[in-house]
């Protein structure tokens, strides 16, 4: 179980938004730092398949980006993305599964484990525009687990969460981990301090550290800060 | 494909779920009931004198064109047409409705008389009352006023020798049968089209964008479906609402029509509607063919908007679009003298809607064959649809998610 991100780069006009990014990702938590605009959703979307990179390549255990089998093998939670509001809660998970492809008894199935994995079989049968955007994420999040992925990321799962489903989500990361590669980014640099087992930075488009975080290396904050004011000065 | 069945049902929902959907639906209904209705509203006047309300003009005329029905048009028929109406006084300071001779001679026999001045050309009532009836000179004038319309529309020799070849297939003598319903119908199509056509803008130009604008399209695109069945069952769902609303639209408006001005004249021949029309249909089948037309027309442009919308990333640029297009083909009328660019401008689906476009006169030569307007237009329509249909497939593939 691989992904390889291989010399990844996105240009807009005069601004390079992604520059020349090379990583080996293998089953585990990734955390993705790095300030806003330093391309971190740029580059979850180039891995998604939404947008197309400049140049470079991206594959899954030997499938490329654009094949049917590599978004078979995805699950994605964007930062910012609406729902349908005339749907229910279960719709929106029975619609996504369809997309994924799963077949209607085991969809059902799935979005019933799923509504109980987030606490919202209660108001499954609710129309979403009357969640609320906590709820809403807890949704989101679920559909992006609906086809058992293997290669799941995650763009700022965390928002919008309380403190208490904040760290069981957390936890449930962590447990997907030791089963798939997850890509996570997030401004909460101790939700990464917790469950990642690599951390990558990126700055300006440019992947600047890489490495396993080891709790001997001290707090990650300090560290992301110190990081970033010495790239900063340099 | 029990995807494609689950896409295509929750395509539906989320088109239903709207209620700009709903409003403009029920908007139409009101439109085409006020237009079927509207003729039989208020009183009828001239030069400010009541002559009663349109209800009671329309039934006494109705009245009298069922005392007509059956009857051939023959020798007999045209002359007691005639001669009745030369029976209403000329130079009048006053309308010749409003006359007693009129009322009691002409009228009852106003049917045949248009029939005969739109058949023969002579569209002066002077002409007409100076005409000698006689049934072989009818057929003679009909015969050179069609070689005038023909040459008008700059037809070739080949047309010109397969239109008269339609029209030795025209079962006479024509035979009158009262067709008000029909009539009613065929005279509100192009606005029924209009609306279909305003309907289907409104309703699908955001059956793609919509997923831009709510941003779902991020989670839509990276899933396993949603860049191959997604289009399919968006696609499905765009063309079966189309043809659906078409269908509840026109069996609507022909009841309504039906019910006030009456479901007789199926047999009609189509002639008495619209007399420079050279194919041996009656009444009924030329509706019949109208209601499948107008299908076809609107799966064309219900394709047509979504794949536009796609194009635009924009559902108010593709509405501005085809509104305008709609309002064109109202405005802008192209000259005969420019055939080729007529025959264009006339098959376009905004300009098809008209009666006189599908059963015109323009047709299409292939294989040494030729093939009328409502024959050879449907197919084109078709071809064309499954050809945007492949066009909109990458574009919306490639969609990129950025900037946001």
């Amino acid at each position: 179980m691989e992904l390889i991100i291989d010399r990844v780069s996105k240009q807009y006009q005069n601004h390079i938004a992604v520059d020349r990014i090379s990583a080996k990702l293998q089953k585990g938590v990734y955390g993705l730092l790095g300030e806003n605009g330093a391309g971190k959703t740029t580059l979850m979307r180039m891995i998604c398949g939404i947008l197309q990179p400049t140049s470079g390549s991206i594959s899954f255990d030997g499938m490329d980006v654009s094949e049917e089998s590599y978004r078979a093998a995805l699950g994605y939670l964007p930062q910012d993305f609406g729902y349908y509001p005339e749907f229910t809660g279960q719709d929106f998970l029975l619609y996504m599964a369809a997309l994924k492809g799963l077949a209607k008894p085991q969809a059902k199935k799935r979005a019933a484990e799923l509504l109980q994995l987030v606490s919202l079989e209660d108001v499954a049968k609710k129309k979403t525009k009357t969640y609320s955007g906590g709820m809403k994420q807890r949704l989101g999040i679920a559909q992006a687990l609906l086809g058992q992925p293997k290669l799941l990321i995650l763009d700022e799962p965390t928002a919008g969460l309380d403190p208490k489903e904040r760290v069981r989500f957390r936890d449930l990361i962590k447990e997907l981990g030791a089963e798939c590669v997850v890509l996570l980014s997030t401004h909460i640099v101790s939700d990464i301090e917790h469950i990642a087992d690599t951390v990558l930075i990126m700055k300006h488009g440019q992947l600047i550290w890489q490495d396993r975080w080891e709790d001997e290396r001290g707090s990650l904050e300090d560290f992301y800060l110190q990081h970033i004011d010495e790239e900063v000065r340099s | 494909m029990n995807q494609f069945g689950v896409l295509y049902r929750y395509e539906w929902k989320k088109l239903l779920g709207k209620r700009i959907v709903w409003i403009s639906f029920g908007l139409v209904v009101l439109m085409l009931a006020i237009a079927v209705f509207s003729p039989l509203w208020g009183g009828y006047y001239i030069d400010g004198k009541y002559m009663g309300t349109n209800y009671e003009i329309h039934q006494e005329d109705k009245t009298y064109a069922k005392a007509l029905s059956g009857r051939e048009i023959d020798q007999n028929l045209i002359a007691e047409t005639i001669n009745a109406s030369r029976k209403v006084p000329k130079d009048l300071d006053i309308h010749y409705f409003a006359t007693d001779e009129y009322q009691t001679y002409a009228r009852p026999y106003s049917e045949i008389f248009v029939f005969l001045r739109q058949m023969t050309g002579m569209m002066t009532s002077e002409l007409m009352y100076s005409w000698e009836p006689d049934i072989d000179d009818l057929f003679v004038k009909r015969q050179n006023y069609l070689q005038f319309w023909w040459k008008k529309l700059r037809l070739s020799a080949g047309e010109i020798t397969f239109w008269n070849n339609r029209e030795n297939q025209i079962k006479t003598p024509y035979i009158y049968q009262e067709y008000g319903g029909y009539d009613a119908v065929f005279s509100c199509y192009q606005g029924v089209g209009f609306f279909m056509l305003m309907l289907i803008g409104i309703c699908l130009s955001g059956v793609f964008t919509d997923e831009h604008t709510r941003k779902t399209d991020q989670i839509v695109l990276c899933s396993p479906l949603g860049k191959t069945k997604l289009y399919g069952a968006k696609m499905a769902v765009g063309i079966s609402f189309s043809a659906l609303s078409a269908f509840l639209l026109l069996a609507f408006y022909t009841l309504c029509a039906f019910c006030l001005y009456g479901a007789e004249g199926f047999n009609a021949a189509y002639q008495f509607r619209d007399a420079l029309c050279s194919d041996p249909l009656s009444c009924g089948q030329a509706l019949l063919i109208e209601f499948g037309v107008l299908l076809i027309t609107t799966v064309l442009v219900s394709i047509f908007v979504m794949v536009l919308s796609e194009l635009l990333h924009s559902g108010t640029a593709t509405l501005a679009v085809s509104a305008g297009l709609l309002l064109l083909s109202i405005i802008v009328r192209v000259p005969q003298q420019y055939r080729v660019l007529a025959q264009i401008w006339n098959w376009l689906p905004w300009s098809f809607l008209s009666p006189m476009n599908v059963f015109g006169n323009y047709t299409l030569s292939m294989f040494g064959h030729y093939f009328t307007p409502w024959q050879a237009v449907p197919v084109l329509y078709l071809a064309a649809g499954a050809i945007i249909v492949l066009i909109g497939r990458p574009v919306y593939q490639r969609f990129q998610v950025s900037g946001r």
